[in-house]
């Protein structure tokens, strides 16, 4: 599969698709973090963070590639990667990165993390619905039917108590200072 | 909140007219709180999305690996001389040695030797494998079996074999021949032999079919049957038995989440969570199940089960809280070796099991398939289906959809000796109340012990309230005798403030009253003593005046919200002790008599610091001052040099406020302790969280109707 099929299956949803011309890259993502005080864990989740960063570039059309996609995917692991261990080290912003001079992954903004943390402390069925709802754009109809609500009212305000509970949790992670791994 | 919460919405999703727009962007930029809780809900937004991208790349991987594994089983029990059509797959024995042989011209057959009084394995040139049990066939040692094969399109157009079910053609996986001879003479089949065969993947609607042979050699296929998958087992410690969940939130939370001794002990604790937080007893109540009936009725499962061999009785559910959702102590009591080769040991109970973590009440499903253990997986899926049924719907539900999934699989058993079941069965249910009880154990001993630390600390704050007013009234009256003294001076009277009586006046004083109440000196003293204000006083037959005066010191401390508490206290060098000055907004004031000259003392906590200032003969006026580290070794020693003050009290204060500084960390740890179990429980159990009960709405499940 050549690069701009991957991005053109990305651009229209075809995650499958796109996912079997972007699988190859996964042995050297491997290599990378592993040699890099990563484990088999990081791994995939650093390879699921990138397939999310490149999808979203490949919607917005924010990407030039000078190289292979295969170099631009490694490029933004490579990123990713350099953050998470930021993350759990603490080593400043520039100390680490001096390598890698095209940085195609925007620095997370103040916060984002203890959101991305904040979600992921909900209960399954809020994340499933805040994911229908802001991702999937499904009505609160469609919602009620595919997590077992009553009917729309319902899911409505269920969503805006997922809502309600995520920020909880985003405050509570603030004031206990979680920033990081 | 709530409009915010909308507001915000309708902002991110773009449905707010332009003029209204504009208006929110301008209250944006007015309202902090307002921009605050905007960026936090932004983020969450783009939090989700980012999720919902990332949950499709793991479907497709998922999708990816699936397609790529090479599924493997068993194939059910086949009877001698029957051809077989097949779907299936193969199992893990070696190959035995083959002997060939030609048969009716074309086919090629396989010829084995084996001993009947011993379980024999043997495994043909294409990879089929026959588990053969001891004395499967009727009346002989000595047995010659006879295979053929045809796995694919080729073989089985070359051997000439037909595809056909009375006239309809079938779609065929491949097929097998079986049979037993002894000298030339066909043998009676009298045990089940196990069968494995290839397959790439596995189509669960593939049958198996017998073959019938007519006059003219064609082969036609009848009476199907479903062909059941057996199950391979694993280590059950290796398989996963927790909420799906859990282990992320934990390592979110940067817990040591490889640690199962850790991860187990904590989520154990949560046997019967929701029972005992006591947080919102209205939310966590079970709701009433009402399946008893419906469950007597016997499973449809073709006639082969009847009602007595599927266990099902639900009678002793839902009549506790725990019973709500799936109990950790029914998982601690399952996740064990003794239940290794058992279905409980298998990936696709894992599956299921994660599925039933995830909906309310998956403790109901759950015991469907711990009380049918000797029972094929797929049919206690079937009961889990009509448990599933909403039935205020004719809709198919989402729970009854999966389970019907599930039940298409036709995941079978794992053989377990007779008599095991009913033995693992009391094991578990030992087990399970043993976590249980020791669960609860647990937590009323650390209930228990929370209640004496509370109870301490309850006893000490009022034994130090009490003598904070003992301290306050002898401050008070020895003051306002120096002032008394003071004033009386001032007029001329000689009095001290021991004077019990009132010392014989010179002369009477004359005047006259305007209004009621005590007219005296001691009144004014008394008042000025009590307010802390300045007082004149002329004594109306001598016209001498007497006059006491206070005036205000402020003293700010810098960086005051850095330290957990700061306390401010004032030692007067005429008191035998010391006063403690109030908290007025971000400054501590008080009012100093100009008859005493104070020494300023100012304590600060942080955690396990104390911090320190002092000043001596502090002036009225306004002061700020910094706090310096100090240990409680060096402060002990510099409070004792006031050998003025009752060094008792001082100690008091002192051992207190550091008692106090604890009980303020133990609080502390104690609330954070509380959030991390509410993050847990939220993670442990899908309905228990917040969201789905806040509304006072019970779950949609159709057990809760």
């Amino acid at each position: 599969m050549t690069d701009s099929e991957i991005l053109r299956h990305l651009e229209s949803n075809h995650y499958a698709k796109a996912l079997n011309g972007l699988y190859g890259m996964l042995p050297s993502v491997k290599k990378y973090i592993i040699t890099n005080n990563g484990s088999a864990e990081d791994v995939k989740d650093i390879f699921q963070d990138a397939l999310v960063v490149l999808y979203k570039k490949a919607c917005d059309g924010d990407y030039v590639l000078y190289g292979s996609l295969k170099t631009y995917v490694l490029t933004i692991v490579k990123n990713l990667w350099l953050q998470e261990l930021r993350r759990r080290k603490k080593i400043p912003a520039g100390e680490a990165d001096a390598d890698i001079a095209d940085v195609v992954v925007p620095e997370e903004e103040p916060g984002f993390f203890n959101a991305k943390t904040a979600f992921n402390l909900l209960g399954e069925k809020c994340r499933q619905l805040l994911i229908l709802f802001y991702f999937k754009k499904k009505s609160f109809r469609e919602i009620a039917t595919e997590l077992a609500f009553s009917d729309e009212r319902v899911a409505k305000n269920q969503k805006y108590r997922c809502m309600e509970k995520a920020k909880e949790n985003y405050r509570t992670l603030t004031k206990t200072g979680n920033h990081g791994k | 909140m709530e409009n915010n919460n909308i507001l915000i919405d309708r902002y991110l999703q773009n449905e707010m007219s332009g003029e209204e727009r504009v208006a929110f962007e301008k209250q944006l930029v007015a309202d902090k709180n307002l921009k605050e809780e905007f960026q936090q809900q932004q983020q969450i937004v783009r939090a989700a999305t980012d999720a919902g991208i990332k949950n499709e790349f793991t479907k497709a991987i998922r999708r990816r690996m699936i397609t790529r594994r090479i599924q493997w089983g068993i194939v059910g029990a086949i009877a001698a001389g029957a051809f077989i059509f097949y779907a299936v797959t193969s199992g893990l024995f070696s190959r035995h040695s083959s002997a060939e042989t030609k048969a009716k011209g074309i086919e090629a057959s396989e010829r084995f030797e084996i001993d009947n009084a011993s379980d024999t394995i043997i495994e043909t040139r294409d990879g089929v494998v026959f588990a053969i049990p001891a004395h499967a066939f009727k009346g002989s040692d000595q047995v010659q079996l006879e295979v053929r094969t045809a796995l694919t399109p080729y073989d089985i157009m070359e051997k000439g074999l037909s595809t056909y079910s009375n006239d309809a053609l079938l779609q065929t996986a491949g097929m097998f021949y079986i049979n037993g001879y002894k000298n030339g003479k066909p043998l009676e089949l009298v045990k089940d032999i196990a069968v494995s065969v290839p397959a790439v993947q596995v189509n669960p609607k593939m049958q198996l079919f017998d073959g019938v042979e007519d006059k003219d050699g064609k082969v036609n296929w009848v009476n199907p049957k479903p062909i059941e998958k057996k199950l391979r087992t694993y280590d059950i410690t290796t398989l996963d038995f927790y909420p799906p969940n859990y282990i992320p939130v934990l390592k979110t939370l940067n817990k040591n989440y490889r640690d199962k001794k850790y991860t187990d002990s904590l989520y154990y604790s949560f046997s019967g969570y929701p029972h005992y937080a006591k947080t919102d007893t209205a939310a966590v109540v079970a709701p009433a199940i009402n399946i008893i009936d419906k469950e007597r009725q016997a499973p449809d499962t073709g006639g082969k089960l009847t009602d007595s061999t599927i266990k099902s009785d639900y009678e002793h559910i839902g009549h506790d809280h725990s019973s709500y959702e799936i109990d950790p102590a029914r998982i601690g009591a399952i996740w064990n070796e003794k239940f290794n080769n058992t279905i409980i040991a298998t990936k696709e109970f894992e599956e299921r099991l994660r599925y039933m973590h995830s909906i309310c009440n998956g403790h109901r499903f759950l015991e469907v398939y711990l009380k049918n253990l000797d029972t094929p997986l797929y049919v206690s899926d079937e009961i889990c289906a009509r448990l599933g049924i909403d039935e205020n719907s004719d809709a198919i539900s989402p729970i009854q959809k999966q389970f019907l999934a599930f039940a298409a699989r036709k995941d079978g058993t794992v053989l377990i000796a007779r008599g095991m079941q009913q033995q693992l069965s009391d094991y578990f249910q030992k087990k399970y109340t043993a976590y249980q009880e020791a669960a609860l154990e647990t937590w009323q001993k650390h209930e228990a012990e929370l209640e004496r630390l509370q109870l301490v600390a309850d006893t000490r704050r009022t034994e130090k309230a009490i003598a904070d007013l003992e301290r306050e009234e002898a401050n008070f009256e020895q003051e306002f005798c120096i002032n008394l003294t003071d004033a009386y001076r001032q007029i001329g009277v000689q009095r001290s403030c021991n004077d019990t009586i009132v010392p014989p006046p010179a002369t009477y004083y004359n005047f006259t009253i305007n209004i009621t109440g005590w007219k005296n000196l001691d009144m004014y003293v008394f008042d000025a003593t009590t307010t802390r204000e300045s007082m004149n006083y002329t004594d109306p037959v001598t016209g001498k005046t007497a006059s006491l005066s206070y005036k205000q010191m402020t003293v700010r401390v810098e960086d005051q919200s850095s330290f957990d508490r700061v306390l401010v206290y004032l030692i007067p060098d005429s008191l035998s002790s010391f006063q403690r000055v109030e908290q007025s907004g971000d400054l501590f004031k008080e009012n100093l008599n100009s008859l005493f000259r104070y020494d300023l003392v100012v304590l600060g906590y942080r955690g396990d610091e104390i911090f320190y200032y002092r000043q001596q003969s502090v002036p009225p006026g306004n002061h700020s001052i910094h706090l310096a580290p100090v240990t409680q070794q060096v402060l002990r020693s510099i409070l004792r040099n006031y050998n003025k003050i009752n060094s008792k009290e001082w100690k008091e204060e002192f051992e207190y406020q550091l008692a106090e500084q604890q009980e303020l960390k133990r609080v502390v740890q104690l609330r954070k302790d509380r959030e991390f179990r509410e993050m847990i429980a939220s993670a442990i159990f899908s309905c228990w969280e917040g969201a789905l009960h806040m509304a006072g709405e019970t779950p949609v499940t159709p057990s809760s109707k």
